[in-house]
Order: structure tokens, then C-alpha cells, then sequence
């Protein structure tokens, strides 16, 4: 045993993991290293952690087949992979890979010398191996500009409406925001569009696929380089990312706010480019969204047109949690950032609705409300709200 | 299929059976080991030099592969595998070009780059000093 595991806790219950149906090894040296593993839980990729006596300790991180295209690409780092999630599991295989223990842990938990050298790729030779077991079709002419969604809205090669629209909105809105701190917004097309306009092109088979048509393919390229740098202070390095945006915060509150999006629908992204190669996750982007959070004082209403009744009032748009206002509390969906605003109910509010049925104020997922909250130190207080329409936004 | 060594050492006549078993370290498997199928090493090898130590010495495992030592034919394979753990890192990837007397080679394992060596005796015992940082 090479590192000490002892603030491990007592495993979970091994019996629902079955033996792995395949385990393919993708590097090895002195014994198995990487592999993709498929076991009852799903697909994983597992790195080998530790030798103990009757048995291998290997970290598995659930993957899905676009993060895997992308670690064959170069699209995000091995270490991605496992630190950039929510959990992992540190699973123990006896003998001809028999299931022992299993541990479910966070990324911070496990011994950090474990996990590969930061930024270090998938090694060139376990690349087209990998390609081979996911079945992937290569069909993308690498000089050709794409995007492409997984997770959670994602079926086959379907998407829903709405989520496409949501995903789609928030990369144009990232992509304006980073075209206006780099000064290139202003820059228009012959036809008057901006440089940094997106459009769909085609779709494809697999993970969800859009060909893009860049209004500028250089302005598309320069965004994503800066995309690129924003995704890997993301997961990496937190007060870089915070320092960088500080002098930009439209394009942190933007990039929170797509980040928001993409952990709300459970969704990946997975940004192709002739120089870049781009995959973001849903998982593990707490910390960024934390970082990137705006001071509640500072804070500033969303809508221009919205006059604010005090300093400390915010003007949200979005709809209601589950079951609406509940005096006296209340939970609301920001839908330009994905924060959940919760606090309490005004008496005033309390007085006004008092002979209504909370489900009749603000019922359901679908009424789309523009509410006023007062942001105080201790607690978000509820002080209007007014219905806006059925579906998504934009409709107003 | 390229002749096991020691068939290969034999043709030529010189040494017989029973002394060419005594090349290879005491710990390795009596029979068949290094394999019938593991030619000869005529190769700069590349390994990350964690341990000189087999998995069959560790008593990690047992049987003949688990006496070899892993090792990779091109120094951008060894670093690229050497990337794949952080205490990794501060280890040398070191180099020896080897021939018949140091032992025998085959690909093993499903990662094509990956190969498995036999060092002999001899090899094995001088293995620090024959293999040279090559980074």
C-alpha cells in the first residue's frame, strides 16, 4: 500500500456491483493503470490508486461517451476526468476483478499525487484504442466548427425543444459576453450581424450535434481560445478564474449563468474548433459558480427597464419550485443564472394573497413570473411577483 | 512466431538447456518462463523507474508475466504513460539499449505500445546502472 487511505470511512455495501462486463485496459504499466469499465452501475473510467494485499484499489469516474471522445481528442485532460465531479468511487477488485468495497467520495478526498499530472492528455497511443471501443464514428472534418450537447436532455440523437433552446441561448449569450470583454463584439458582418453570432448548420447522429456557422470563424476561434482558458480555470484554478473576470462582470455573471444551465439540465458541452478541442461537464462546477457569485450588496437589478423599490431590490425572473409561494417561504428558479433564491414571504405579500390558494399565486413549472426580492444579509424576502406567460424565455 | 530464446541460443550450440534456465533470476517461474514467444531484445527500452522490483517479487501476482518488467520501445510513450499519476512525475524515465545477453522481450496486455522484459540474471542485477536518464 503506497498511500495512506484511513480517513476512508466504512465501504458502502458492494452487492449491487456486479463483476465489470468489460474492463479494457487503455494504459498499462507494471499492471493495469487506466481502463473503461463497464459494470452495473453504468460506464466508468477507473485509474489504478493502490496495491493492498489481496487486492486493487482503483478510483472510477462515471463517464458518459462525449467525455470520452473528448479525452481522445484532447478535449479535456485525464485529470479532468476525476476531479472534475461532484463524486467518485473508489472501488476494491479482488481477485479476477471481483467487487470488495466501494466508496463513494468527492474528488478532494482521495490522495491528490493519485490523479494524473494536470493537463496531461490521454497518451497518444491509448487514443484511437479508446475511439475503437466507443464505436465512434469520425466522421467530423476537423477543420469544420462544432458543438455538441450530452447529459441530461439529451436522448439518442434527440434533444428537447426547450432545453436546446436554453443550451443554445446560453452558449450565444457566453460567446457575446467573451466577444465583448476581448472588444470584438462591435465588429459586424457584411450583413450587419455580430461576429460572434452562432447558428445551427445540421445535426448528426450520436450525442446531440450542431454544425456551427460562425459569422466570423476567426472571431469563433479567438472566443473559444478564451472559452477554453475560462473551462480550464473553471476546474483549476479558482482565483485566477476570479481575478480574470473581476474587471469583466458581465462575462462572469454570463459564464455562471452557463454553467448554471448545464448543471441544471445535467448536460455536457463539448466545443470543437480547427485549433481547440473543448469538453465541459456538468459536475463539479460548484466551486466556480461560488467564485463567480456576485456580492449580494453589490447586486443590481436585471432588468433595465425595472426601477428597483429599494437599493437592495432585485428584480429575477423565472418560475416558482414545486409548489410556488408558500407563505411563509418561498423557492424560486432564477432562470438567467439557474441559482435557486429562497427566503421568505412579506406580510405584505402574506396580506395581498391571503384569500388565494398558493397554487393559484404561482403554480407550476411552467408560469414564468418576474418576482422583487429584497436581498438582505440574512435572508431574501419576497416582496411581489407578476405572471409573464407559459414556456421559456424569450417571450418578453 | 519468432523461436524462444532459448531454442533460438540452442541452434547456435552453445549453451545447453539446463545452463541457459540459470540465466534468469531464481524467482522466475521454473517452467516455460520467459515465454517460448518472447524474442530476443535488440531495442532501447524505456521504463519509468519506480521500482526494479517484478510484481511477482512484490507478491502482487503470480505466473511468468508477473516476473517481467514493464517497459515501452519510444521515450514519448514512456513520458506519456508516465503522466498518468502525479508521484509519477518525480521519477526519472531512463533508457538501456539492450541485446540478447541482457534478455527477452514481447507486447503484452491490451495497450499495443506496452511491452513486457525478461532481464536476466546478470541484467537484472545491474539494471540501475544499465539504464540511463533519458530526460
Amino acid at each position: 500500500m503506497r498511500f495512506d487511505w484511513s480517513k476512508l470511512g466504512p465501504p458502502s455495501m458492494p452487492e449491487a456491483w456486479d463483476y465489470p462486463t468489460r474492463f479494457d485496459v487503455l494504459v498499462e504499466y507494471d499492471g493495469p493503470q487506466l481502463a473503461l469499465v463497464e459494470h452495473s452501475m453504468g460506464r466508468s473510467l477507473a485509474l489504478f490508486a493502490d496495491f493492498l494485499p489481496d487486492r486493487v484499489r482503483w478510483i472510477f469516474s462515471a463517464t458518459s461517451i462525449l467525455e470520452l471522445e473528448a479525452l481522445a481528442s484532447g478535449g479535456v485532460a485525464m485529470r479532468g476526468v476525476f476531479s472534475r465531479k461532484d463524486n467518485l468511487r473508489i472501488v476494491d477488485l479482488g481477485a479476477r476483478n471481483k467487487p470488495l468495497a466501494v466508496w463513494s467520495v468527492e474528488p478532494g478526498d482521495i490522495p491528490q499525487k493519485i490523479l494524473p499530472v494536470r493537463g496531461a492528455p490521454l497518451p497518444a497511443f491509448a487514443r484511437e484504442p479508446l475511439l475503437k471501443k466507443l464505436k465512434v464514428r469520425t466522421s467530423f472534418n476537423p477543420a469544420e466548427r462544432r458543438i455538441r450537447f450530452a447529459g441530461g436532455p439529451v436522448h439518442e440523437h434527440t434533444i428537447e425543444f426547450a432545453a436546446l433552446a436554453r443550451l443554445s441561448q446560453w452558449i450565444q449569450n457566453l460567446w457575446t459576453a467573451i466577444g465583448e470583454a476581448l472588444g470584438i463584439h462591435e465588429i459586424r458582418e457584411r450583413d450587419g450581424m455580430p461576429s460572434t453570432a452562432l447558428m445551427a448548420a445540421a445535426n448528426g447522429p450520436g450525442s446531440f450535434s450542431i454544425d456551427v456557422r460562425a459569422a466570423n470563424e476567426k472571431v469563433f476561434d479567438l472566443v473559444a481560445q478564451r472559452y477554453d482558458t475560462l473551462v480550464g480555470l473553471a476546474f483549476d484554478d479558482l482565483e485566477k478564474l476570479s481575478a480574470e473576470l473581476s474587471q469583466h462582470p458581465e462575462l462572469a455573471k454570463t459564464f455562471r449563468s452557463y454553467l448554471g444551465v448545464l448543471e441544471e439540465l445535467r448536460a455536457e458541452a463539448f466545443v470543437e474548433t480547427p485549433g481547440a478541442r473543448i469538453y465541459i461537464g456538468c459536475q463539479g462546477v460548484n466551486g466556480a459558480r461560488e467564485v463567480l457569485k456576485p456580492s449580494k450588496r453589490a447586486s443590481t437589478p436585471r432588468n433595465d427597464n425595472e426601477t428597483p423599490e429599494t437599493s437592495t431590490d432585485l428584480v429575477i425572473r423565472g418560475y416558482f419550485d414545486v409548489f410556488g409561494v408558500a407563505p411563509p417561504s418561498f423557492k424560486f428558479v432564477d432562470i438567467d443564472t439557474g441559482d435557486l433564491v429562497q427566503g421568505s414571504v412579506a406580510q405584505s405579500l402574506v396580506d395581498r394573497i391571503s384569500g388565494r390558494k398558493e397554487q393559484e399565486a404561482a403554480v407550476g413549472r411552467m408560469t414564468r413570473y418576474r418576482i422583487t426580492v429584497e436581498r438582505g444579509p440574512d435572508d431574501d424576502v419576497l416582496k411581489g411577483f407578476e405572471a409573464l406567460g407559459q414556456g421559456n424565455f424569450p417571450f418578453d | 512466431m519468432v523461436a524462444s530464446p532459448a531454442v533460438s541460443q540452442q541452434k547456435q550450440g552453445e549453451p545447453a538447456p539446463a545452463q541457459l534456465e540459470s540465466r534468469w533470476p531464481g524467482h522466475f517461474p521454473k517452467v516455460a518462463c520467459p515465454p517460448a514467444d518472447a524474442r530476443a531484445l535488440s531495442d532501447s527500452v524505456y521504463r519509468i523507474a519506480d521500482t526494479w522490483e517484478s510484481f511477482l517479487e512484490q507478491e502482487r501476482a503470480k505466473g511468468c508475466r508477473a516476473a517481467s518488467l514493464s517497459c515501452y520501445l519510444a521515450l514519448e510513450d514512456a513520458l506519456a504513460a508516465r503522466a498518468l499519476h502525479d508521484y509519477w512525475n518525480d521519477v526519472p524515465v531512463v533508457c538501456a539499449t539492450l541485446s540478447t545477453e541482457h534478455g527477452v522481450i514481447k507486447q503484452t496486455g491490451q495497450s499495443p505500445k506496452h511491452h513486457s522484459v525478461w532481464l536476466t540474471r546478470a541484467a537484472l542485477a545491474e539494471a540501475p546502472a544499465l539504464f540511463k536518464a533519458a530526460t
